[in-house]
């Protein structure tokens, strides 16, 4: 019986085995054939992207350009400012000397007195406005750092799109169209916080200062 | 303490330059400047540096390795330092705390800041 049940079943699978056989082919070959349009479809994406990799370069370059001509002409305006803090000090300097002059005098002139008290109290708050103006131009450290990372990103684009034609060629056996295969190498050194904001921060003054206090409270203890 | 040596670490000569003229300001004019944290190490070597300021993001050696490297060294691991970087994140401030910082400032800071935590670190409060 079981002799019997087993030629059944051997017969059965001779005669399957045929069609399974051609049915895998056919399979394989739609599937040789998907790879085969993918790939093309993918070399014919490869120029366009190609082109977009030559721009990345010249939008790094253009973006450290911005960062070169900002922090060159914030130095023209610290110069400026500078330039104009020194006057003021000089102006405050000349007020007092005159001030002094007039009370040497030994006669009393209110109205000059008051009048020079009034232009010291100008160039006072003219050179409080200059340290203003310096203090605000820390936004280009931090705008710098902003452009660096937004450079950083389109370098990493770069290097992806490098990377992954480079695996297709390889697999096609093709001489790899990527350029640059040392990239990473010739990556221009790149220092930032990728959260530099000139307003908003994760952590305000008193908080820095309670995570101080911690910090000793835990270390003295 | 305003004739003390201070060591500022930045490599933004904006900022340097923003920091010399705030210290100025405050009375302070003996000031050096170091571009990143080798250059303040090389620096903090040949020269006796009673205070920095330095930043954290720099090439070549950051801010946070800069304050290992000087904690770990005996003879300059109790020179004040104060952080002042744009790294706002809480976990950032912590690292920099048990790194050896003694005080941390997030950029853009304003002058009475830079000047009240100095002096907190001085009166040994910070």
């Amino acid at each position: 019986m079981a002799d019997k049940e087993n030629k059944s079943i051997a017969v059965a699978t001779q005669g399957e085995m045929p069609n399974s056989e051609s049915g895998l082919k056919r399979g394989l070959g739609a599937l040789k054939s998907t790879i085969e349009d993918l790939t093309r479809s993918l070399r014919e994406i490869q120029g366009p992207l190609n082109d977009t990799r030559d721009c990345l370069p010249k939008a790094t370059t253009h973006l450290d350009r911005i960062s070169s001509q900002t922090e060159q002409a914030t130095h023209k305006v610290l110069d400026m400012v500078e330039n104009i803090s020194n006057q003021q000090v000089e102006i405050i300097d000349h007020l007092n000397k005159a001030l002094n002059v007039l009370a040497d005098t030994g006669k009393e002139n209110i109205a000059v007195s008051e009048l020079l008290e009034k232009a010291e109290e100008v160039a006072n708050r003219s050179q409080n406005d200059a340290f203003a103006i310096m203090d605000a131009l820390q936004f280009q450290d931090i705008t710098t750092q902003q452009i660096n990372h937004a450079a950083s990103l389109l370098e990493e684009v770069d290097a992806k799109i490098a990377e992954i034609f480079g695996d297709i060629d390889e697999t096609m056996g093709i001489e790899s169209a990527k350029k640059d295969a040392d990239s990473d190498k010739k990556r221009k050194v790149r220092s930032f916080d990728p959260h530099a904001d000139m307003v908003f921060k994760h952590t305000d003054q008193s908080g820095i200062d309670n995570l101080v206090r911690e910090n000793n409270g835990a270390k003295d203890s | 303490m305003a004739d003390m040596k201070i060591l500022a670490v930045d490599d933004s000569p904006t900022m340097r330059r923003i920091i010399i003229n705030t210290l100025g300001r405050a009375g302070y004019s003996d000031i050096i400047e170091a571009e990143h944290g080798k250059d303040a190490l090389a620096k903090i070597a040949t020269e006796k540096i009673d205070f920095v300021i330095t930043d954290w993001n720099m090439p070549e050696m950051d801010g946070l390795t800069f304050v290992t490297n000087l904690r770990s060294n005996p003879e300059h691991a109790k020179i004040p330092v104060l952080m002042v970087t744009t790294r706002s994140v809480k976990e950032d401030i912590v690292e920099a705390l048990k790194a050896g910082v003694n005080n941390y400032i997030v950029k853009p800071f304003t002058p009475d800041t830079l000047k009240s935590k100095i002096d907190e670190i001085l009166k040994g409060g910070a």
